[in-house]
């Protein structure tokens, strides 16, 4: 939270106090503000805190561990297939949230574990490369599984899946109040994520400045130090998988739950470079980087969609870049440039392994000088 | 049987395709140490290159003999991806060359995505077809099991293949390719220029290949393979396992490699008036010290860094 205070512009250095009121004020206010512009903004934001979730993940195992992960989609479609098996019409179940989201979870950590134990010796390119196998050996895997048991339906996908339910709260329907005003179910996602992001980022932050944490930390900068003195790699590297494929699968059974339909090729493997692209984006090893590179990048198109398609039309008379390449092009390049420009993103890590007190002192030495 | 020779044949091509494909890859990886994420990418370059200067002369020169076409095709390609691979190296690799291992693997990757898009926008996301240059009647004597396009293109992945392999062997920028191998710090303090070295490589040894391979490929089934940087990607794992494999010492023989050191120093720096000294020494002498592959220094060099320890260095002569 420090660290995402030190980053708002101008406010952030001198009152950190009234820019974490202002972080929390706009946070809540956000889908109030997007519903100005539209329904789908809101939408877009609840899918934007979705991005969130799953960069938070991935940042544990590539910020947090150094084990790159090109296949991190594989764990959010594991989470997202599994709310999709039990509670949809596909195979007639209908448990309740609270139990298939747990569930999800500890399959998503289970696929984690299964990635983890093979690669367990590899490091940077070679880990990339299996990784990578991996997260196409699961989309194609959900992909074919529909001849000769049709298990998860194919490319059509499974649809129909029943929407969050919180003990008989239904997230999917609006609440009226009164005889004008409702509460769109949007900003009950919304509102809902919002829980789950905060509970990850405390999750999180407390694992990071835990012995688990330091352990990463120490396995990342040099694995055979770490293991010199005492960390047992094998375990930490497995738990790092588990721990971020359960964010992913976290993420992926809300994903379902929120579409109501999955299908493949929402886990294909540009979605996995999409939210590596946010962690490098933000920042590696750092849970406010992660957050803002989910949002900045995950708004990114779809503003694109909204601004350059007229821009274009009002410049050149016809679309000359389509807003998907366009999307495709400036992830790319941010990528690209972000390595050249500013390796350690747009917020760097610092002083990360102490508890948030001292970073709070040491944030505020700075800004007095 | 007929059809169990077809297939053989058809395997035969595709794997000398990508036997031509894993082989730039694998210098590439040898040298820099990076996976190059964007090589499939610059195969799609090549071919959708080749296609168009293809497209280009069937508009001037209705009449040109295919082969002559083909031929132009290539250079053209050639050419066009040796200065892509080169702009890649300058611009996005060569900053990252001592940054952490992450670093050039993630721009490796952005790249690849650039050069998709930048294509996609060039040349649109819809499928072209390649002309027809080579018969596709089969071959009379065997009968049915091959076509002349399938027999042409294995030997023009013959030919690119054993060109720089052999020069990789005995060229005194094969030598030095090799030493930046083997370790580009330690070959850069011999007085190699190991930016020199890189560059060209990516420029022109893998990618003047994979040209190649870019064309036949397309020329072989017909349309352009733009998806071609994804599916690339996939089979990557199947390349790697040959990454690096020219890392090993190839030379049996101690004699031979002192006589081959020995020769170039006999003949001399007026025969190589572009090469300094050190670089024509370096080969024999890294080799000579260096039987374990992968290991950092040589190990004569070890000891006596060890020796002369930071405390000893002040009063060492």
């Amino acid at each position: 939270m420090n660290e995402l205070v030190a980053a708002v512009p101008w406010l952030g250095k001198r009152n950190p106090t009234a820019a974490r009121w202002l972080i929390i004020l706009v946070a809540i206010a956000a889908p109030f503000i997007a519903w100005q512009f539209g329904r789908s903004w809101v939408r877009i934001l609840d899918f934007a805190l979705l991005y969130m979730m799953l960069a938070l993940g991935l940042n544990l195992v590539v910020g947090f561990a150094g084990l790159l992960d090109l296949g991190y989609i594989a764990f959010y479609a594991v989470g997202a297939y599994t709310f999709a098996f039990l509670a949809s019409p596909h195979f007639d179940v209908h448990l309740p949230f609270w139990v298939i989201l747990p569930l999800g979870a500890a399959f998503a950590a289970l696929a984690g574990v299964m990635l983890g134990f093979p690669v367990l010796r590899l490091r940077g390119d070679y880990l990339a490369i299996v990784t990578l196998g991996f997260g196409e050996i699961v989309r194609i895997f959900m992909l074919n599984l529909n001849y000769p048991v049709n298990i998860t339906n194919g490319p059509q996908g499974i649809n129909m899946i029943d929407p969050i339910n919180l003990f008989g709260w239904d997230l999917s329907r609006n609440i009226r109040i009164g005889e004008d005003f409702t509460i769109h179910s949007l900003f009950l996602y919304y509102y809902f994520f919002l829980a789950a992001v905060v509970a990850s980022i405390i999750f999180i932050q407390r694992l990071q400045i835990s012995r688990i944490g330091r352990a990463w930390a120490a396995m990342r900068d040099d694995e055979l130090a770490a293991k010199a003195i005492g960390i047992n790699t094998r375990d930490m590297k497995l738990l790092a998988f588990a721990l971020g494929a359960t964010f992913g699968g976290v993420a992926g059974a809300l994903f379902g739950a929120f579409q109501g339909f999955v299908s493949p090729e929402s886990f294909s493997l540009m979605e996995s470079i999409a939210v590596l692209t946010m962690v490098v984006f933000g920042g590696m090893g750092n849970i406010a980087g992660a957050i803002v590179g989910a949002f900045v990048l995950a708004l990114l198109p779809e503003v694109l969609r909204d601004v350059a398609v007229p821009l274009q039309q009002a410049l050149f008379g016809h679309v000359l870049l389509d807003p998907e390449v366009l999307r495709m092009l400036l992830l790319s390049l941010a990528m690209i440039l972000m390595m050249l420009l500013r390796p350690a993103g747009m917020i760097p890590a610092r002083a990360r392994y102490c508890h948030d007190e001292h970073l709070a002192r040491t944030l505020e030495r700075e800004a007095a000088k | 049987m007929e059809t169990l020779i077809q297939q053989f044949i058809n395997g035969l091509v595709i794997g000398s395709v990508y036997a031509l494909i894993a082989l730039g890859y694998t210098m590439v990886y040898g040298i820099l140490g990076l996976i190059n994420f964007a090589h499939g990418d610059v195969l799609m370059v090549g071919a959708l290159v080749a296609l168009q200067t293809m497209l280009f002369l069937m508009g001037m020169a209705p009449g040109m003999s295919p082969l002559v076409m083909l031929a132009i095709a290539l250079a053209v390609a050639m050419v066009i991806c040796m200065l892509l691979g080169f702009t890649m190296e300058r611009l996005a690799y060569r900053r990252l060359r001592n940054a952490p291992r992450l670093a050039p693997l993630i721009t490796a990757i952005g790249v690849s995505f650039l050069l998709q898009t930048l294509a996609m926008i060039i040349w649109g996301r819809n499928y072209h077809t390649f002309p027809q240059l080579i018969s596709t009647t089969p071959l009379q004597p065997i009968p049915a099991c091959s076509s002349p396009r399938a027999d042409r293109h294995r030997g023009g992945v013959g030919a690119a293949d054993g060109r720089p392999a052999a020069a990789r062997q005995s060229h005194r920028i094969g030598r030095a390719m090799r030493a930046t191998a083997e370790n580009h710090r330690v070959a850069s303090l011999m007085g190699v220029d190991t930016n020199a070295v890189i560059a060209p490589h990516l420029r022109h040894r893998c990618r003047a290949r994979r040209r190649v391979a870019g064309v036949m490929f397309a020329s072989n089934y017909g349309n352009r393979p733009l998806r071609h940087g994804l599916q690339c990607r996939a089979s990557r794992a199947l390349h790697r396992r040959g990454a690096g494999r020219h890392r090993q010492p190839r030379w049996r023989d101690a004699r031979r490699r002192r006589a081959r050191a020995g020769g170039v120093l006999r003949r001399g720096l007026h025969r190589a008036p572009h090469l300094r000294l050190p670089q024509l020494v370096l080969p024999g002498h890294l080799r000579l010290h260096h039987p374990r592959p992968g290991a950092d220094l040589p190990a004569h060099r070890t000891a006596r860094r060890t020796r002369v320890g930071p405390g000893l260095s002040e009063h060492a002569p």
